[in-house]
Formats: C-alpha cells, sequence, structure tokens
C-alpha cells in the first residue's frame, strides 16, 4: 500500500507536468497560429517564433544582453534603495510619534499620485540619465514598503515586546532584536509587489528618455513598427521579472525560515 | 525594610469614558521575599490587570503598587514575566532565546555562555538547543520561556497561567519540573492558576478574586512542607485541603 506521503509526492510530479505542457502548449500555439505555421495571424500583429529568433540575431546578443543589463541594473538598484528606505522610514515612523505626525500626512496624500505621473519632473530634475530613473523606482518601492512595513510594526504581537521589556530591553533593542525580525514574514507581499512595480517604472523611464535598456529597445523598435523586437523585449521581461521573482521569494524564504509560513 | 511587592489600595480603571471598565479595586497585598504566592479567581476578575500592575505595563489609577519600597513606574529587569500564551521568539533557537536574557546583564561572555549551558541543563533542552520554537511541542516551548525569565535573574517571577494551555500529562511534568527549580533557586513567585488543584500543589498562600469590580475576597495560607512531589496530591490531607478551600472559597471555582 502507498504512503499518503509518497502518493503527495508523485501527485506533485504530475502537477509540474501540467505546468511545462501548458508552457509547450502556449509555445506549439505560437507557432501553428503564426506564420511558422499556417498563418492564421498576420506577422505585424503577432510575429512568429523563428522572427523573434531572426530579431535576437539581427541586433546580436550582446547588444541585447546590454539592454537587459541596464534594465536590471536600474531596476535592482532603485528597488533596493526604495526598499531600504521604506524599511528605515517605516520603523522610524512608529517609534516616534513626532515623526509620525510629520511624515505620515505628507506620505498618505503623495501616495496616491501614480509615480509615473511625476516623470516628466523627474526628467527636468535629473535628466535623462541614470539619476531620475532611479529615484523614480525608489519613490514608487519606498511608497510600497513605507506602509507595508508601518502596519507590520503595529500588528506585532504585544506580547513579545512585553516579554523582552521585562527582560530589561531598551526601546532601541526591542526594535533591534524583536520587531524587525518579527515583521520580516508580512514584509514578502511588499517585497513583491514593489519589485513588480519597479519593472513597469523602469520600463516607463526608459520610454520616455534612455540610450539604453530593454524599454530603449522596445521604443526604437517601436518607431520602425519591428514588431518581432518589441515581442523579444517583452519576453524577456518576463525571463528576467521571473527569476528576480524567484530570487526575492528564496531570500524571504531563507531569513524567514524559523516562521510558520515557510514551506 | 521589608522587600518584595505591596499593594495598598490599589485601583484600576481600564479605558475611558462610556466603556471604561473597573478592573481592581481596593486592593491590599503583600507579597513576602521568596514567598510562592498563587492567585485564583474566575474569568474577569482582574487577576491578569493585577499581575500587569506588578510587571508595570498598566499603571494604577489609584493607590499605590511598591516594589522594595519604591514606586513601580514601569516593566522592569526586576521582574521577569511568563504569559499564559507563547512568548518564545519564534525568530531565535531555543538557544538563542535564552542567551536573549543574558544581552541585559552586566557578565562577561564566557560567564554568558555558562550560563546558557546551565539553564538549557535545568530544563532539559540541551539536545534542542538548535531547535526553532516552531518545531517543539507546547511543553518545551513554555520550558523555553521558564528558563529565559529565570535566566534574566529577575527578583520576581510574574507568571500568568503559565500552564493553562498545556495537556494535564504535561502539565503536570511542568509542575514538577518548575517547583525543582524554583526550589534550588528560589524567587518569589506570583502565579495566576484556574486550577485549584495546581495552586495547592505550587503554593505558599492562595489570594482569591472576584470580579465586577476586580478585588481580593480571601486568603489561603497552604499547609504543606516542601519540597513537595506528585504522590502529595493523592494525599489524604492534600484531598481535605482541596476540599477544604472549595468550601472555604464558597463556591466561587469552576
Amino acid at each position: 500500500m502507498r504512503s499518503i506521503a509518497g502518493n503527495r509526492t508523485s501527485r506533485r510530479w504530475i502537477f509540474v507536468l501540467i505546468s511545462v505542457a501548458s508552457v509547450l502548449g502556449f509555445y506549439v500555439l505560437w507557432y501553428l497560429m503564426t506564420d511558422d505555421g499556417f498563418g492564421v495571424i498576420r506577422p505585424l500583429m503577432f510575429p512568429s517564433p523563428s522572427m523573434v529568433v531572426d530579431a535576437l540575431l539581427t541586433l546580436s546578443p550582446a547588444t541585447v544582453f546590454e539592454h537587459v543589463y541596464m534594465t536590471t541594473y536600474r531596476m535592482l538598484l532603485g528597488w533596493s534603495l526604495g526598499v531600504a528606505l521604506g524599511i528605515s522610514v517605516g520603523l522610524a515612523m512608529s517609534y516616534s510619534r513626532v515623526l509620525r505626525s510629520i511624515l505620515d500626512p505628507l506620505i498618505e496624500s503623495f501616495r496616491p499620485v501614480p509615480v509615473i505621473a511625476l516623470l516628466p519632473f523627474f526628467i527636468l530634475w535629473f535628466g535623462i540619465d541614470e539619476v531620475g530613473k532611479i529615484v523614480m523606482i525608489l519613490l514608487g518601492t519606498f511608497m510600497i514598503m513605507v506602509v507595508n512595513t508601518y502596519e507590520s510594526v503595529v500588528n506585532v504581537n504585544p506580547i513579545y515586546i512585553r516579554a523582552a521589556e521585562s527582560l530589561g530591553a531598551t526601546k532601541f533593542s526591542i526594535y533591534r532584536s524583536v520587531i524587525f525580525p518579527a515583521i520580516l514574514p508580512s514584509l514578502a507581499a511588499g517585497l513583491r509587489i514593489s519589485s513588480a512595480l519597479s519593472f513597469t517604472l523602469v520600463v516607463a523611464s526608459e520610454f520616455m528618455g534612455a540610450q539604453s535598456g530593454l524599454g530603449y529597445m522596445i521604443m526604437s523598435a517601436r518607431r520602425t513598427l519591428t514588431t518581432e523586437t518589441i515581442f523579444l523585449g517583452c519576453l524577456i521581461f518576463g525571463i528576467v521579472s521571473t527569476i528576480i521573482d524567484f530570487g526575492i521569494r528564496k531570500a524571504i524564504n531563507y531569513l524567514t525560515r524559523w516562521s510558520e509560513r515557510a514551506p | 525594610m521589608s522587600s518584595g511587592i505591596t499593594l495598598t489600595n490599589l485601583s484600576v480603571v481600564l479605558g475611558t469614558g462610556e466603556r471604561s471598565v473597573e478592573a481592581l479595586r481596593d486592593i491590599n497585598l503583600t507579597v513576602e521575599e521568596n514567598e510562592f504566592l498563587c492567585v485564583m479567581g474566575p474569568s474577569g476578575c482582574g487577576k491578569t490587570t493585577l499581575l500587569n500592575v506588578i510587571a508595570g505595563f498598566v499603571p494604577a489609577t489609584s493607590g499605590s503598587a511598591m516594589m522594595n519600597n519604591a514606586h513601580i513606574a514601569g516593566p522592569g529587569k526586576d521582574r521577569a514575566v511568563v504569559f499564559q500564551s507563547d512568548a518564545v521568539f519564534p525568530w531565535m533557537t531555543v538557544e538563542q532565546n535564552i542567551a536573549y536574557s543574558g544581552r541585559f546583564s552586566k557578565a562577561s561572555r564566557t560567564e554568558r555562555k555558562r550560563a546558557v549551558e546551565t539553564y538549557l541543563d535545568l530544563v532539559g533542552l540541551r539536545e534542542f538547543r538548535k531547535a526553532w520554537p516552531k518545531e517543539l511541542s507546547g511543553g518545551m516551548r513554555k520550558r523555553v520561556d521558564v528558563a529565559r525569565a529565570y535566566y534574566s535573574e529577575p527578583e520576581i517571577l510574574l507568571m500568568d497561567e503559565p500552564f493553562g494551555e498545556l495537556d494535564i500529562m504535561t502539565k503536570e511534568r511542568m509542575q514538577m519540573e518548575f517547583l525543582a527549580i524554583w526550589e534550588r533557586r528560589p524567587k518569589t513567585v506570583i502565579f495566576i492558576t484556574h486550577d485549584l488543584e495546581e495552586g495547592l500543589f505550587m503554593g505558599d498562600r492562595l489570594v482569591m478574586m472576584a470580579p465586577r469590580p476586580g478585588r481580593i475576597i480571601k486568603a489561603f495560607q497552604v499547609p504543606f512542607g516542601r519540597p513537595r512531589n506528585v504522590g502529595l496530591k493523592t494525599e489524604e490531607g492534600f484531598v481535605q485541603a482541596r476540599k477544604d478551600v472549595r468550601d472555604f472559597f464558597g463556591g466561587l471555582i469552576e
């Protein structure tokens, strides 16, 4: 007789197979529907797989890699700085009531403004080089993380804080040794949402003015209606953001391996 | 100069306006040094509020709460709390949880390391030192909690139904283990419990509280000597005392 655990393991393989089949099925469908197969859809509307490969080769993989590198660099730098600043300010706001009274109304009134709407200002202030793009991503990430952090601190079980107090901990050391680790699991959502937003922002900033990056590559291709290059850019975006999200999830799972949520 | 806790005409009102509740009224209580005091009473009688005042989490509305002749102004290292629910830090291993108490002492690194070893042995968790709390049973987590509180070397240990969530077997073992530790290193203990048998078995004195408003109605001196072991619970004297206390407290229990 099969054990329940053994059964589950073999079932998991079935689900992995289904997922792989789903992705493969999509590519087969793409192949069949476009010019490579039966040509149901016009190439301009939806380029075929071989056209996308051609686009990669025409631009040269090295050039494409350079674009990928620049986009990833901007996104990761802006996002990391935004995360660091958002968590720090969120913690500081929960720490000091004075700071909270100063910052809360400002943050709350700016938060509904889409960061992309401020893009012209960023170009005006910082020009079209790196600083403006990174600051914009930073700001978008910051707005998510500051709220995520503050709300998480409010939700920390007070019993941990009381226990630390009665063991002699000072307020600062409670922040370092109790509150910060306690909020890590609930920061996971904010980290993943803000990284997805960062990708949107990096493309938007590269659309508006850039000499490199996937957004720039797509924008240049748009002018000549080279849809296969646009499609290539989108595909690479999907791959890069999946890898980064995977990395973030792995890192969070490691940092919160003590919690019940860990797999 | 008396050492210990003195509560004089202590009253506590929780909340404000219409929603305020008179949690404690006119409490007068003295707890001697190294006394094991058990506080009992039905739900909502202010037991936990009483403990929170002594711990410094809740201020007195009127009257006074003194420790060693000084007003209690806030939580402090001289009073450790073992809460009813789990307060072991889940992000620290067993070892790190116990060592946490040492962070705020003046002892040297070697002394602190040795102390952690001592307490790991004292609560019998040496082989689980690297485990996360989520990997432990409820009883084991409680032992980490007790070790952490003991290691902080408080003058007073405040325990809020510490074994209330454990199953009967584990509870009984924890009572024995805790008494063994306490008899080796006596301290003033204020121990809240629902369980009359637990109170009689553990305490030197029982105090009974009643609700609305929370107040102390009676006190009972426990006649048994120490050390105590599980056998005591089935002795005729114990069974009789249990009956007496029940009558004494007038059916307020259970």
